[in-house]
């Protein structure tokens, strides 16, 4: 494995770590805080909180496998 | 949003009174999330587009020595890009403003740098304004609210979304206010006038306050 890939593994274990630690905090606040959403306090009038999560979720864990792919594919 | 309950505690909040209820509560409009967006977009557009357009020679670019320098720099930008763009979004839900029946709460936070929160009781409250001035914000139905303060500050809450309904909401929250104070005033004013002794006529307040000090005191 040559000093590129370990960069960039080590890159994308920190992007993972950051978000797992950023989502246990994130989670530890908004358990203070059970408003009741409505169209009016949603982002765009239909976007929850949880889509968001989800779609953050989902980007870094696909560009953490495209890099890892493209380490092993080229 | 339970009015008749007594006991709220905090139910939607920490640190939410026990005779407090939620009138409403809003996020900032979306239209400052707009630039995050297209930065975002243009970002993801860019790199779609080398990488549709430069297809065949993409892998042997970044196999060369040259490329083999700039992978990580691009990995590590777009990792960036990626947890900016996501951070700001969710710090867009995080601050929240709450207007309740006893005074109005402002909410912002960042999970790791910032934590704000603002409490202004009703009490506090002289006259609140209502800017919207402006097309876009006209056209896109937001605008500020300046709430003036007995202190003669000025407490602004920017980027409100329909504020002319939260105006009516503040105002209307700050009406009930007064109305319960003034109630529980007479009534305090009225059981205060019932343990005086009979016949008692006296016109100066502060000798008044004083029988009747010395008349409790007394039972």
């Amino acid at each position: 494995m040559g000093t590129v890939a370990i960069i960039i593994i080590g890159i994308d274990i920190c992007s993972f770590l950051f978000l797992a630690a950023y989502l246990k905090r994130l989670f530890a606040y908004v358990k203070k805080y059970r408003l009741p959403e409505s169209e009016y306090t949603l982002m765009f009038g239909w976007m929850h909180f949880s889509h968001v999560i989800f779609l953050y979720i989902l980007t870094v864990v696909l560009f953490l496998v495209a890099t890892v792919a493209f380490l092993i594919f080229s | 949003m339970t009015p008749n309950s007594s006991n709220n505690k905090d139910l939607h909040f920490k640190g939410q009174y026990a005779d407090e209820h939620i009138v409403a509560f809003f996020r900032g409009h979306w239209i400052t999330l707009v630039p995050h967006i297209l930065v975002y977009g243009f970002f993801l557009a860019a790199i779609i587009a080398v990488f549709s357009f430069f297809s065949g020679t993409i892998i042997p670019f970044f196999v060369s020595p040259i490329g083999q320098f700039l992978l990580p720099v691009f990995v590590l930008l777009v990792t960036y890009g990626i947890h900016n763009f996501f951070i700001k979004l969710i710090n867009h839900f995080l601050s929240i403003v709450i207007i309740t029946n006893l005074r109005i709460i402002e909410v912002q936070k960042m999970i790791f740098i910032k934590d704000l929160q603002n409490s202004l009781d009703m009490g506090v409250i002289q006259d609140i304004k209502k800017e919207q001035n402006g097309f876009w914000k006209n056209i896109l139905n937001f605008g500020e609210l300046l709430i003036m303060l007995s202190s003669s500050d000025i407490q602004a809450i920017k980027f409100v979304p329909n504020p002319n309904f939260h105006f009516r909401l503040i105002n209307r929250a700050k009406i009930e206010w007064q109305q319960k104070q003034a109630h529980q005033n007479a009534n305090q004013q009225r059981n205060h006038q019932e343990i005086l002794p009979e016949n008692t006529t006296i016109a100066s307040t502060h000798v008044r306050h004083q029988l009747q000090d010395q008349h409790l005191r007394q039972k």
